[in-house]
């Protein structure tokens, strides 16, 4: 299994949480709600490009909106690949944290 | 959030940018997501705060997108430049004909232009060009009118006076007077310039020191040239030093002026006040008369004058002339035309100008057809580069681009060549086109980049056709090698080599027509001896005593003869009309030109007598002959009756004459005009010209001598004396340096498209390698392959002559329609130029199929 990275995973979480309203701004304002850092739109177009070339996420143009100016969002879903990546992710993750002691500064003192 | 949606959107600049550098189409929506994000910070925290984001936004993606974009260039650019260079280093032949021929083309038009920049400029310096006129004359007579620029001296002033649109108006004599100018110990005879000083103010002729006074309060200012100034005081101040002219008469020197530069029309050292020729010349109401059309006014008009209305008010009005009936209307003419255009808009270097501009545009073109023709029968050397640059990659827009910049490359390689040889050649063409160009006029700012402009051109349009041929070829058929890649263009190649030989052959064609008419003309007879025979001005003493003079000098033992008249026999301008006599035609008024001379004339120079009788020696006092006149055979013509001598004719004012002699016609204009009716008077008063025709033999001596007997006469005068012959000569040296400038175009011109034959038939005949090794294997001669070789090209060279033929011919003949006297075209020279072309082009071609026709078969044939 390839392991993602940090920035794919926070990606695929944000889209997946969004649903039906990700593209470029929501995610961007998502990923700044969950990790407080602001992301520059060449960085995030870049990872979801990558994430489209290995097949875990699919885009559509979606009809111009006239709140944009006329101009239309690039609307990000995640695939089935995607989804199972996502899953997969979590569980390993959960597996992972179980193993560990409790994680407390108790212990070190 | 929908709510708030689009109130606001990013400035109209950067958002474009944005839009080029990331289209919609692509994989991003970078443009609509920073638009909703631009309104979302402008609704949040206010519009300075969006606009600052906004614009960092672009500072941060401009950087990668251009770098990187300039970066792949740059790699293909070096990639372009390394394949130029090495393959001008591998066929060192074709880019040294390629290289040569557009050095050669390049030199040429920038001498040119040069040359045309300077005539363009001619008067253009001066600082009111806009409204500065020359007072032109329209001369109605009952058959025929006149325009000129000769106007009655009491017209300036009235014209200042009277129109309130005239600003300022300045009088110059017709011409210089060669007179005798003295200071101190230092004689010379200067060319000296009467004028209104007024013409300083109006014309931009700066003084270096004085100032421009006005030359009616000060008859006795005058103006110097900063080179006049210098040979007669050296290092002194000139100011206020007095100079003597003519002996009589003495001037303060009231400023100098900058000598005048070289494209001003009007030029002269010495302006001296208009109002002393009424003493010079005895004529007291000589600047104020109306009947003297021999002036010309200059006039200043007042800024925004509408110069069409003002020449119909001034058109009516007669400016009288000479015996008051002639009907003189004046008009003002753009001052800064003259030169081009001249004042009837006939006459002025236009013609010539373009000419030249036609002939480099000619000579360039060559060069850039040499170019396209090896270019495009190389293409197969690159056919193979082109097809590995698509099957890589490349389009076809890249590979016109490579090409293109491959010929500016070659074109800018040969304008460094022809900056180099146009420093060599100038001192040349400036000999042959008189005029004072430096190397230094080529780096001036507009100058110089006009010449990049033309190099810029020469390159793209010799690059054209073998960049779009070149980068239309299909990858696959090259790469696989298939045959004929280089042969589909051949029909245009050899279009381009008759074009080339067309306009060498055109040009051939015109230097003979141009030289055999001043062959022609040169070789007209004048009517007249020139030979051994020299002139000199009549001044001082020798007016007077002008008989004793002439006995003195007929003492000397190598003098034949001597004679006097009025104005030189090369350009008798003196002239009358309104003549009569009996059976005169009443609707012809010819213009008869009138010769002051004495008893000598026909004598000394040998001009035959053929009726009646010339002038008579015994009547030295002139009295007896006053009353009569010879005519010339063009006259006698007019007159029309069998025997003419001893008929009456009436001048315009009706004063009769007897007719005592008829001579043969003379020339006494230019050659280029018919002869004219001429009348001879006996004047001795009226001489200023002497002529004496000497022995061949100790022409020194006998100068000497000559010398010293003017020296008794005139002690105070410079002995200065010319040969007629030389002045002659001198007269039709304009005609004969434009022949010489057009022989050596057309030399180059033939040179260049031999260039071009030589690299197109080299190549041919390798192309032909193995073709000619079978021939001759199956038994063909050495000869029959050179034919073989050679015929292909002679019948380009035949064709262009049958199309350069009926074209050069047209528009030489209607050249010839200018002139009086013209030679005809004969066949011959269509021969000589269709056959000079025919054999330097076999020449050029006959050393490639020599030496293909020689090579061994073996050695062409062995690889196969």
């Amino acid at each position: 299994m390839k392991i993602l990275s940090r920035t794919e995973e926070l990606l695929l979480i944000s889209i997946w949480k969004l649903q039906k309203n990700a593209y470029a701004v929501t995610i961007r304002e998502e990923l700044k709600t969950m990790t407080g850092q602001i992301w520059a739109f060449g960085g995030l177009f870049v990872s979801l490009e990558r994430l489209a070339k290995k097949g875990l996420v699919e885009s559509s143009l979606s009809d111009p909106t006239p709140e944009r100016g006329g101009r239309s969002k690039r609307i990000y879903r995640l695939t089935g690949n995607g989804l199972d990546e996502l899953i997969k992710i979590r569980k390993l993750q959960e597996s992972i944290w179980e193993q560990v002691p409790k994680l407390t500064h108790e212990k070190l003192s | 959030m929908n709510k708030r949606a689009g109130k606001h959107k990013p400035p109209g600049i950067p958002r474009r940018l944005f839009e080029k550098m990331y289209p919609d189409s692509g994989n991003y929506t970078t443009v609509g997501d920073l638009d909703e994000v631009y309104n979302n910070i402008s609704l949040d925290r206010g519009k300075v705060h969006a606009l600052t984001w906004y614009w960092w936004q672009l500072s941060l993606a401009l950087f990668p997108s251009v770098s990187r974009k300039l970066y792949g260039s740059m790699i293909m650019f070096v990639n372009y430049l390394k394949i130029t260079f090495r393959n001008i280093y591998r066929q060192k032949g074709y880019s040294i004909i390629n290289i040569s021929g557009l050095a050669i083309g390049l030199t040429c038009s920038i001498l040119i232009l040069l040359w045309v920049l300077n005539e363009l400029s001619f008067d253009n310096f001066h600082e009111n060009s806009d409204t500065l006129y020359i007072v032109g004359t329209k001369m109605t007579l009952p058959n025929r009118t006149y325009t000129g620029t000769g106007t009655p001296p009491a017209f300036g002033p009235a014209l200042k006076v009277e129109y309130p649109e005239v600003v300022n108006s300045a009088r110059l004599q017709n011409g210089s007077n060669r007179l005798a100018v003295m200071y101190k110990d230092k004689v010379f005879t200067e060319s000296v310039r009467f004028g209104d000083f007024s013409f300083l103010e109006m014309f931009s002729f700066p003084l270096i020191t004085g100032n421009v006074v006005s030359s009616q309060n000060n008859p006795e200012a005058i103006y110097l040239s900063e080179s006049i100034a210098e040979k007669y005081f050296g290092d002194e101040d000139p100011l206020g030093r007095v100079l003597t002219i003519d002996r009589q008469y003495d001037f303060k020197v009231a400023g100098v002026m900058k000598n005048f530069p070289q494209n001003s029309v009007v030029r002269f050292d010495i302006l001296a006040p208009l109002e002393t020729i009424e003493s010079m010349y005895n004529n007291p109401n000589g600047t104020r008369t109306w009947s003297n059309l021999s002036f010309i006014t200059l006039a200043q008009v007042r800024e925004n004058t509408d110069i069409e209305d003002f020449n119909t008010k001034i058109n009516g009005r007669i400016i009288t002339g000479n015996g008051g009936e002639e009907d003189v209307r004046p008009f003002l003419a753009k001052y800064t035309d003259i030169y081009l255009y001249g004042i009837t808009g006939e006459g002025g270097n236009i013609g010539r100008i373009i000419l030249f501009a036609i002939v480099a545009v000619f000579i360039l073109s060559l060069a850039c057809i040499n170019f396209m023709n090896l270019s495009t029968a190389r293409a197969t050397t690159r056919a193979k580069e082109v097809g590995m640059r698509k099957v890589v990659g490349a389009r076809r827009s890249n590979l016109i681009t490579q090409f293109l910049g491959e010929s500016l490359i070659f074109s800018f390689i040969s304008f460094c060549i022809s900056i180099g040889m146009v420093y060599f050649a100038l001192p040349y063409f400036t000999d042959l086109a008189q005029s004072d160009l430096t190397i230094g006029s080529v780096f001036n700012i507009p100058v110089f980049t006009g010449l990049l402009m033309i190099v810029f051109l020469t390159g793209i349009v010799s690059g054209s056709y073998p960049a779009f041929f070149l980068a239309a070829f299909r990858p696959v058929k090259v790469i696989k090698g298939i045959p004929g890649v280089g042969n589909a263009s051949s029909l245009f190649r050899k279009s381009l080599v008759v074009l080339q030989f067309f306009i060498s052959i055109g040009l051939i064609i015109c230097t003979l027509v141009v030289s055999n008419q001043l062959a022609f003309v040169g070789g007209r007879d004048l009517g007249y001896d020139k030979d051994n025979m020299i002139y000199l001005p009549v001044k001082g003493e020798l007016k007077n005593q002008y008989f004793a003079a002439r006995e003195e000098l007929e003492r000397i033992p190598g003098v034949l003869y001597v004679t006097s008249t009025q104005t030189t026999v090369t350009g008798v301008y003196w002239n009358g009309h309104n003549w009569d006599w009996e059976g005169k035609d009443e609707n012809v008024d010819p213009m008869i030109t009138y010769l002051f001379t004495d008893q000598n004339f026909a004598e000394s120079f040998n001009i035959n007598i053929e009726q009646g009788r010339f002038f008579q020696s015994e009547f030295e006092n002139g009295e007896k002959d006053s009353q009569n006149v010879i005519i010339n055979e063009a006259f006698a013509g007019l007159i029309g009756k069998e025997t003419v001598v001893g008929s009456r004719i009436f001048n315009g004012d009706g004063t009769p004459y007897n007719v005592i002699g008829v001579i043969k016609d003379f020339n006494f204009k230019s050659l280029y005009n018919q002869i004219e009716p001429i009348v001879l008077f006996y004047s001795p008063r009226r001489f200023n010209q002497m002529y004496i025709r000497i022995n061949s033999e100790n022409v020194d001596d006998t100068i000497s001598r000559i010398e010293s007997v003017f020296k008794t006469f005139n002690p105070e005068f410079p002995f200065e004396y010319r040969f007629l012959d030389e002045r002659i000569e001198l007269m039709y040296s304009g005609e004969k340096r434009f022949g010489n400038i057009f022989k050596s175009f057309a030399l180059l011109a033939v040179i260049i498209s031999c260039l071009g034959l030589f690299g197109l038939a080299s190549f041919m005949t390798s192309q032909r390698t193995k073709e000619i090794g079978i021939r001759k294997v199956l038994g063909a001669s050495v000869t029959g392959v050179i034919i073989l070789l050679s015929r292909e090209f002679a019948k380009w060279v035949v064709i262009a002559n049958v199309i350069a033929w009926p074209v050069a011919g047209y528009y030489m003949n209607q050249w010839l329609e200018n002139f009086a006297y013209r030679t005809s075209i004969g066949i011959n020279t269509y021969l000589i130029a269709g056959g000079v072309a025919l054999i330097v082009a076999v020449l050029t071609i006959s050393y490639q199929a020599i030496k293909a026709a020689v090579s061994r078969p073996v050695d062409s044939l062995r690889y196969e």
